[in-house]
C-alpha cells in the first residue's frame, strides 16, 4: 500500500523549500548553528535568488506530490540582483491566481521574506508553515488513487 | 481620416480592388492576406497586384493566427524602407501582434496593420457547426491599435463600407486612394453596431465562464479534461503568443529514469501517463495567460478536442484582471512580468 495513504492519521507533510542563497538559506544555516530546530518535513533547495524560481518548479513539486512549497527570499529592497524578489512576487501572484481560478489549493504555496540574520524567524516560519500544511492534510493530487 | 468604399459589386471585390490599387501604386509593396487557392483558403504574402483578385479577406476562417506570421517574417529583420507590407488582421490577430511586439518577437517597422471587423470564424474541421465558441464570446469585434480599420459592422444593408485611418501612416495611405469621407451618421451606425455585438458577446462570455467553472475547475475536472491529452504540444505551436524559441517541455529536463517513475507510483499508488501533461498546461498558463488574446487557436489545433481554450480564456481573464492589464489593449502598457512596483502585493511574502 502506498506510503502516504497508509498512515493518514500520522500524516507528515513533505514540503519543498526554495531558499535564496543570500538570505533565507543563510538564515537556515544560522538557525542550525544557533541550535534552533526546524521541522524535518522541510526539504530545502538552495537557489541563487527567489527570482530564479519559475512557476514550473513550484508546479513540478506540487504535482509530484509535495504537500506544500515555500519560497524564501530577501526582503523587498534587499535582493542581491535588485529586483529578483519583486519579480518572484508577481510570478507567484500569477500562480496563485491561476490555482485559485482552477480550484487548486493555492494556500499550499507560500512566499516568505527572511533575511540572513533572522535564524529564529526562519525556524518559526518553517514550523508554522509545516503545522498549517499538516492541518490541511495531504495534497489532493490524486483522482481515484491515480496522481495526475 | 476616413474614406467611403463603394461595395455595389460586393465587399470582397471592393476590398480586392482597394488592396490591388495599393500594390499597383506602390503605396504597399506587398500584402499579407487570406487568399483562395484551389478552393482552399491559405494565408499568403502577395506581391503581384493581379493575385489580389484571389484575396478573400472576408472568408470566415482563421487557419493560422496571422500575428504568428508577422512574427515569423519580421523577427530577424523587418522589411527595409520602401517595402512596406500591409497585413490584414482580425481583432485577435491584431491583439496578439501587440503582445508579440512587446515580447520583442515581431516588429511593426514598415508594417501597415489593417484591422477588419470580425463576425467570427468557423472551425476548420467542422465548419457546419457555425462560429467557434471563442469567437461567440470575444468582446472585441473591432481590431484595436491598427493603422487602418476596415469598418464593416452596421453596413450589411448598405452599398458601402468605411475605411478609417488611425495613425499618420494609415491616414496617408487612405489619402493616396482619394475617396470621399464618411458622414457622421454613417460612422455612428458602425459604432452602434460594434457596441451591440460587443454587448451580446459579453453576455455570452459570462454564460460560458459560468459553465467553465463547473466543467474545468478542481482536480477531478482537470483530470477529465486532460485524460486524453497526448502531450503533442500542438496547442502551444498554434498559440500566437507562446513565443519561446526553445520550450522547456521539448528538452529532457523532466525525463526521469524508470526507477524514479516507479518510486513516484510507489508513493501515490499509481501515476497517470503520459507524465507532465498537467504540468505542461499549467506552466503554459503561468507563462502565457497574461498575454492570451482568446483566439481559440489552441483548441482548434488539438487532435483530441481537449477544451484547452476554456482554461486559457478563463485564467487569462483572471490573471490579466489581477494586473489591470488586457492583452493587446495598448502598446504602452508594459507586460506585467517585465515590470513590478515596490509597493504592491504586500500579502505575498509577509506571513
Ligand atoms: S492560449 Fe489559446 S486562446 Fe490564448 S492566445 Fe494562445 S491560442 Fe489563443
Ligand atoms: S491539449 Fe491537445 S493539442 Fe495540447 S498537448 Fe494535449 S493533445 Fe496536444
Ligand atoms: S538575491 Fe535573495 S531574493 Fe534575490
Amino acid at each position: 500500500m502506498a506510503g502516504a495513504e497508509a498512515n493518514e492519521k500520522n500524516f507528515e507533510p513533505v514540503i519543498i523549500a526554495f531558499l535564496c542563497n543570500w538570505c533565507t538559506a543563510t538564515a537556515a544555516d544560522l538557525a542550525g548553528t544557533m541550535r534552533m530546530q526546524y521541522p524535518v518535513n522541510i526539504r530545502p533547495i538552495r537557489v541563487m535568488c527567489s527570482g530564479t524560481v519559475d512557476q514550473v518548479y513550484v508546479l513540478k513539486a506540487f504535482l509530484s506530490g509535495a504537500d506544500g512549497v515555500i519560497i524564501g527570499g530577501c526582503k523587498p529592497g534587499d535582493c542581491h540582483y535588485i529586483s529578483g524578489n519583486y519579480k518572484a512576487r508577481r510570478r507567484i501572484h500569477i500562480l496563485k491566481t491561476i490555482m485559485e481560478t482552477l480550484g487548486l489549493e493555492h494556500d499550499r504555496i507560500q512566499v516568505s521574506w527572511i533575511s540572513a540574520a533572522e535564524g529564529k524567524k526562519f525556524a518559526d516560519i518553517m514550523t508554522d508553515f509545516t503545522d498549517k500544511i499538516r492541518g490541511m492534510g495531504p495534497s489532493p493530487v490524486k483522482v481515484n488513487g491515480t496522481a495526475f | 481620416m476616413n474614406i467611403v468604399l463603394n461595395t455595389a459589386d460586393g465587399r470582397t471585390r471592393a476590398l480586392r480592388n482597394f488592396l490591388k490599387n495599393m500594390l499597383e501604386n506602390k503605396i504597399l509593396y506587398a500584402v499579407i492576406a487570406p487568399v483562395e487557392i484551389n478552393k482552399k483558403i491559405t494565408g499568403a504574402l502577395v506581391r503581384s497586384p493581379e493575385l489580389m483578385d484571389k484575396a478573400d479577406p472576408l472568408a470566415p476562417v482563421m487557419p493560422v493566427n496571422m500575428a504568428r506570421i508577422v512574427s515569423d517574417i519580421t523577427k530577424s529583420a523587418p522589411p527595409s524602407d520602401g517595402k512596406k507590407i500591409g497585413v490584414l488582421l482580425r481583432s485577435c490577430e491584431a491583439r496578439a501582434l501587440i503582445e508579440l511586439v512587446k515580447l520583442n518577437q515581431a516588429s511593426l517597422e514598415n508594417i501597415i496593420t489593417i484591422g477588419i471587423d470580425c463576425f467570427g470564424t468557423y472551425p476548420i474541421k467542422i465548419p457546419e457547426t457555425g462560429a467557434r465558441e471563442a469567437c461567440q464570446m470575444c468582446e472585441y469585434p473591432e481590431a484595436p491599435n491598427t493603422d487602418i480599420t476596415i469598418g464593416l459592422a452596421g453596413y450589411e444593408n448598405d452599398s458601402f463600407i468605411i475605411l478609417q485611418g488611425n495613425t499618420a501612416d494609415g491616414d496617408s495611405l487612405l489619402e493616396s486612394y482619394g475617396a470621399g469621407a464618411a458622414a457622421a451618421e454613417q460612422l455612428k451606425k458602425r459604432e452602434d453596431a460594434i457596441e451591440s455585438i460587443r454587448k451580446e458577446r459579453i453576455a455570452k462570455r459570462d454564460d460560458v465562464f459560468a459553465r467553465y467553472l463547473g466543467e474545468i475547475t478542481g482536480l477531478e475536472n482537470l483530470h477529465n479534461v486532460f485524460a486524453s491529452c497526448i502531450n503533442c504540444h500542438n496547442c502551444r505551436n498554434a498559440c500566437p503568443v507562446c513565443y519561446c524559441r526553445e520550450c522547456l517541455f521539448d528538452s529532457p529536463t523532466f525525463e526521469w529514469k524508470a526507477d524514479n517513475y516507479i518510486s513516484l507510483a510507489d508513493k501515490h499508488g499509481s501515476i497517470a501517463v503520459p507524465r507532465d501533461r498537467l504540468l505542461f498546461h499549467l506552466t503554459r498558463l503561468n507563462h502565457m495567460a497574461v498575454s492570451c488574446v482568446g483566439c481559440g487557436a489552441c483548441e482548434e489545433a488539438c487532435p483530441n478536442g481537449i477544451s484547452v481554450f476554456s482554461l486559457f480564456r478563463l485564467s487569462g481573464d483572471r490573471v490579466q484582471a489581477a494586473f489591470n492589464y488586457i492583452a493587446g489593449r495598448s502598446m504602452d502598457e508594459p507586460l506585467p512580468v517585465t515590470e513590478f512596483r515596490e509597493n504592491e502585493l504586500e500579502s505575498i511574502g509577509n506571513q
